[in-house]
């Protein structure tokens, strides 16, 4: 997984004017909380070296308060917080701006999984988000479902997605890179298992990806993999999961037209490779216990079939 | 029980130890009620420290396979629901239940039935959550049970129905306590014991009681619904039937973020208790500590969403609560303050209560600062739902709230038990704590800030989530083993411990002016009340606090218990029935498909609502001839009150068994969901009333009230005022208004 761009405190290594902005807002945040607490514990702890009770040692002048210095922490945390409430009002602004009038990117939480789909473009995939470098996408959240919630750590706010209630976020990456995101509302069973994967490339590679992605399945090359496609249909596949071109098109489950150009399948839960794709043929409940896709018990020549006919799907 | 300091005459049924075995179990000593709150916590912690500990090793190295994602939900689910409301509540309860009538000087709790009553339910209330397990279906949408998550559709087995059910009833009780709390205060206090004079750990309590009796209904108003979208089909939450699943989210917070501050305040009490005496100095700023406490209960009920920054309120929405958040900061910076000026200038007595309260001070610190991190929405969109809000709450609820609980027992158990705890263990379980405590939630503030999000039963093999995660985990066991030296030192003091004596701290609050433990009856005889440390005034005569207040003061009459019981009962309902009328007009706001208010039939309705209204009116003229001594006109009087409510309830009877009729049911649209839901806790309401009625009627005809007057018929007479006040706003609601449009 050495590719995902991410140091060990992603939330702190901001790769989005967006990001950046909230980041901006914790080191003000840091400064001020870091100095409170400099202050109280240090007071607390000058305290207990200082004032500390010694065998036979009578009891203290009972001080029992003083409005002065009430008046005073209890104003001074008054500016703190209109200062910090200032600087919050204007991080909002700057790291949340007002969705565009179409969206660019409609994002729909599943349980366990995210589909992903390109208005302009009618192009629809999952998990994986390709976007420019550079260039703001707005992002539509919706949810078939229960709650989900969106969450690239490196590329800004979080949003839950709601059923029955559209939100709109701002994406965006600075540099080219594979940025994880989690859904970080708790959505059931394998609410673990719902990450997704924000690739930012360059805008020609966007575009190729794009011009790919277009493009309907191409038809089985290899034996195997043209009896793959046979396979696909005679089990219920096509029920749940689109293919375009060979007139799958239900939206239950991941489309999975250009399948093989993913980097990783069950929403993150393993990387994509051959030898991953068969171990999920051969039972998803055993790689994602609760996953809503059945265990068909294939037999092990028909999931070499189907791993053939998705590898050629790029 | 140390017999030889208990009075005799309330021994002698006692010694029967049959009998003593049974008290337990019929007890209504608030003493004994405190224990029993305080043991049934420690079974519960034992419970949801275990489900803790299942939860840290599952997640203590990645891709884990300990336990399966079902078991693992369940147990997040359950740790939530226990720590919350079967451990912290219930131990704060038993402190307060033994020593507010102590501090105040009181012989007992205002209510002694309903306080056992209260402490029953939570029991029962446990054992109803968990036989969700023998159902095999254990909760496992989380213990804020967000919607549509928690409806039938996705959470098809019992478990939900048991999770909402226990928490209805623990509710009850929950109200049932601080509705005692509050009338003891008010009624009880000891001569000289004025309102400005109560200690703090009582003040704060007072003042929780409120809160409690203010929330808690909220919340029963949104399991009644969301029961009722479970087991009639209705849609308040399901967003595919028209419902709203953000209602959920504001009514549950509504209730759970003051919720934060039910638990939080007597922490605040304790620690308020602890450090002056360690400190061997007076609070400093009793009054500011005081207010402020006030000024979080207020702001408490103003903050709830910003739990939900992230769910799309829209920027207005967002800016207000992180307002209302960022403001309740200050009262609570107050508190931190005077606690800290508090040890200036001490004496500083390093014990074990000490110990804990220091380390509370310190750690609540922290935990509130990274709350005023989540006050800022912007921040929170960041961390939100990430390990760092982890590590945020548990620094004020383990931090804070279970520091305090550990620091009030061992300032108070050698009350309650007559005997010392050992000074030598009581450290070691606390530096085991304290080492374990930091180790496990220090290190999540940064896996939040890493990208870890909480409730995962797993997570892959991410740079730096490792370690980290196996840091956590690792600092569990240091707390398990300081719980578990906690229980061990409780045992050995029993067995082994020296006398404490009546004031083994030298403290100078009420409870330590008498024996310990302090006799059936509470006290032999008080000390002179002139300021807020009694003990302090009579050990030190020639340097007494100044006295707070006029010296004598000429107190009014306290206020009748029983009325003030009903009074702040009905207060308690109010937001009950609040939240359904909000509830009507929020779904009722466009007209739904389907059946609307214009199926109603406003005269019928309107003739049996004047039956109502006239029943306020039979009613008082009843009250009137109780208070003229002229108990024929009363019992006349409140016959026809009798048959007033009867016609009403028989109308209301009607008119639904026409809508059934018509095809309208609970679940036919979101406007039958909403009139049955709002008209039918309303009957219910009224049938309770009627039952009440009926029974001081029972009463008057039998002549108990001929010779004494009686204020049960008042109190019921609030009650059913109240309930046709209800009914003024449901009529207006439901009926006219949809009208008017």
């Amino acid at each position: 997984m050495e590719f995902i761009a991410t140091g060990n405190l992603t939330a702190f290594d901001p790769q989005s004017p967006g990001a950046r902005a909230i980041f901006n807002l914790w080191h003000l945040g840091f400064l001020v909380f870091g100095a409170i607490f400099v202050l109280v514990a240090g007071a607390i702890f000058y305290a207990l070296v200082r004032y500390r009770w010694r065998e036979g040692e009578l009891d203290p002048k009972q001080i029992a308060g003083n409005k002065t210095v009430e008046i005073i922490w209890t104003a001074i945390p008054f500016l703190v917080v209109v200062m910090l409430f200032t600087a919050t009002a204007r991080t909002m602004s700057l790291s949340d701006p007002p969705p565009a009038p179409k969206p660019d990117l409609i994002v729909v939480g599943h349980q366990w999984w995210w589909e992903i789909r390109y208005p302009d473009s009618g192009v629809v995939t999952a998990n994986e988000i390709h976007i420019p470098v550079g260039k703001p996408f707005s992002v539509r959240l919706d949810s078939v479902d229960v709650l989900h919630e969106f969450w690239v750590p490196q590329l800004g706010r979080k949003m839950t997605t709601v059923p029955g209630h559209l939100n709109n976020i701002w994406i965006e990456a600075d540099a080219p890179g594979t940025y994880l995101g989690f859904c970080t509302e708790f959505c059931g069973l394998q609410h673990a298992w719902m990450h997704f994967h924000v690739v930012a490339e360059p805008q020609a590679d966007f575009d190729d990806w794009m011009r790919a992605q277009r493009k309907p399945a191409a038809a089985p090359v290899g034996e195997a993999a043209v009896k793959g496609l046979a396979v696909f249909r005679q089990f219920t596949c096509v029920n749940c999961h689109a293919v375009n071109g060979i007139h799958a098109d239900a939206r239950v489950a991941p489309d999975l037209t250009h399948f093989g150009s993913r980097k990783f399948l069950g929403a993150g839960v393993r990387e994509n490779t051959p030898e991953n794709l068969r171990a999920w043929l051969k039972d998803p409940q055993e790689v994602k216990p609760g996953a809503l896709m059945p265990n068909f018990n294939l037999t092990g020549e028909q999931i070499d079939q189907l791993t053939a006919y998705f590898e050629e799907q790029r | 029980m140390n017999e030889a300091t208990l009075a005799p005459d309330s021994l002698a049924a006692e010694r029967d130890d049959a009998f003593r075995r049974l008290a337990w179990l019929s007890t209504v000593d608030h003493k004994k009620i405190g224990i029993l709150y305080l043991l049934t916590a420690l079974v519960f912690f034992v419970a949801g420290g275990v489900e803790a500990i299942f939860i840290r090793l599952q997640l203590a190295v990645p891709n884990n396979t300990l336990l399966s994602p079902e078991t693992y939900n369940a147990l997040f689910t359950l740790h939530g629901t226990t720590m919350i409301f079967l451990v912290a509540m219930p131990a704060l309860f038993g402190l307060a239940n033994y020593f507010v009538p102590l501090q105040i000087g009181a012989r007992d709790m205002a209510f002694p039935r309903l306080n056992a009553f209260s402490f029953w339910v939570v029991p029962m209330g446990g054992i109803l959550l968990h036989l969700s397990l023998l159902s095999g279906s254990a909760p496992s949408m989380g213990w804020f049970a967000y919607a549509p998550l928690s409806e039938k559709a996705y959470s098809s087995q019992l478990g939900v129905d048991y999770w909402a059910l226990s928490l209805f009833v623990l509710g009850i009780g929950s109200v049932g306590t601080s509705i005692n709390i509050i009338a003891t205060v008010l009624c009880l206090r000891a001569p000289g014991m004025t309102l400005r004079r109560v200690p703090l750990f009582t003040w704060m309590n007072f003042v929780n009681s409120f809160i409690v009796i203010l929330a808690l209904p909220v919340l029963n108003a949104g399991l009644a619904m969301l029961l009722i979208d479970r087991r009639l089909d209705a849609h308040f939450f399901m967003p595919s039937g028209g419902g709203s699943a953000i209602l959920w989210q504001h009514i549950f917070w509504a209730f759970g973020h003051p919720e934060v501050y039910i638990v939080a305040v007597p922490a605040f009490g304790i620690i308020s208790e602890i450090i002056p005496v360690f400190s061997r100095k007076p609070i400093f700023g009793y009054e500011f500590v005081a207010a402020s406490t006030v000024a979080i209960a207020i702001l408490s009920l103003g903050v709830w969403a910003h739990h939900m920054f992230t769910v799309g309120m829209g920027r207005t929405a967002d800016l207000f609560f992180v307002v209302s958040s960022m403001l309740i900061a200050i009262p609570t910076g107050v508190k931190v303050l005077n606690w800290t000026a508090t040890l200036l200038h001490g004496r500083i007595q390093f014990k074990t209560p000490m110990l804990f309260a220091i380390a509370a001070l310190v750690q609540f610190l922290c935990g509130g600062l990274t709350g005023i991190s989540h006050a800022m929405a912007a921040l929170d969109w960041q961390t939100k739902n990430s390990y760092f809000l982890v590590a945020h709450f548990h620094f004020v609820i383990v931090g804070l709230i279970v520091f305090m609980i550990m620091g009030g027992l061992a300032y108070w158990l050698p009350k309650i038990t007559g005997r010392m705890l050992s000074e030598r263990i009581g450290k070691w379980t606390f530096w085991l704590m304290t080492i374990g405590f930091n180790m496990t939630f220090i290190i999540q503030h940064f896996l939040g800030f890493a990208g870890m999000p909480r409730r995962v039963y797993t997570y892959p093999d991410l740079p730096g989530w490792a370690w980290m995660n196996m840091v956590s985990t690792i600092g569990v066991f240091f707390m398990t083993a300081a719980s578990l030296l906690l229980v061990w030192n409780i045992v050995a003091s029993l067995l082994w411990g020296k006398p404490a004596g009546d004031n083994p701290w030298d403290a100078w609050t009420l409870e330590w002016a008498t024996t310990s433990p302090p006799p059936h009856e509470n006290f032999h005889e008080l000390p002179p009340i002139r300021g807020r440390r009694p003990l302090w005034d009579y050990a030190n005569p020639d340097r007494p606090d100044p006295v707070v207040g006029p010296v004598h003061a000429v107190e009014p009459a306290p206020p009748d218990k029983t009325k003030s019981a009903v009074l702040l009962f009905i207060f308690s309902e109010t937001g009950f029935f609040l939240v359904l009328i909000l509830a009507f007009l929020f779904y009722n706001s466009t007209p739904q498909p389907g059946p609307g208010p214009k199926e109603l039939d406003l005269l019928k309705t309107g003739l049996f609502s004047l039956c109502l209204f006239a029943s306020s009116f039979t009613l008082w003229r009843s009250e009137v001839g109780e208070h003229n001594r002229d108990n024929g006109s009363m019992i006349r009087w409140l016959a026809a009150t009798l048959v007033l409510g009867g016609v009403f309830i028989i109308g209301q009877g009607l008119e639904y068994w026409g809508l059934f009729k018509s095809g309208v049911a609970v679940n036919t649209n979101l406007f039958a969901t909403t009139f049955f839901t709002l008209t039918g806790f309303h009957g219910l309401h009224v049938c309770i009333g009627l039952i009440a009625l009926a029974i001081v009627l029972g009463f008057a005809v039998g002549g108990e009230f001929k010779h004494r007057p009686s204020v049960a018929l008042k109190a019921v007479g609030y009650y059913w005022h109240f309930v046709d006040v209800v009914w003024v706003l449901v009529l207006t609601v439901v009926y006219i208004l949809p009208r008017l449009r």
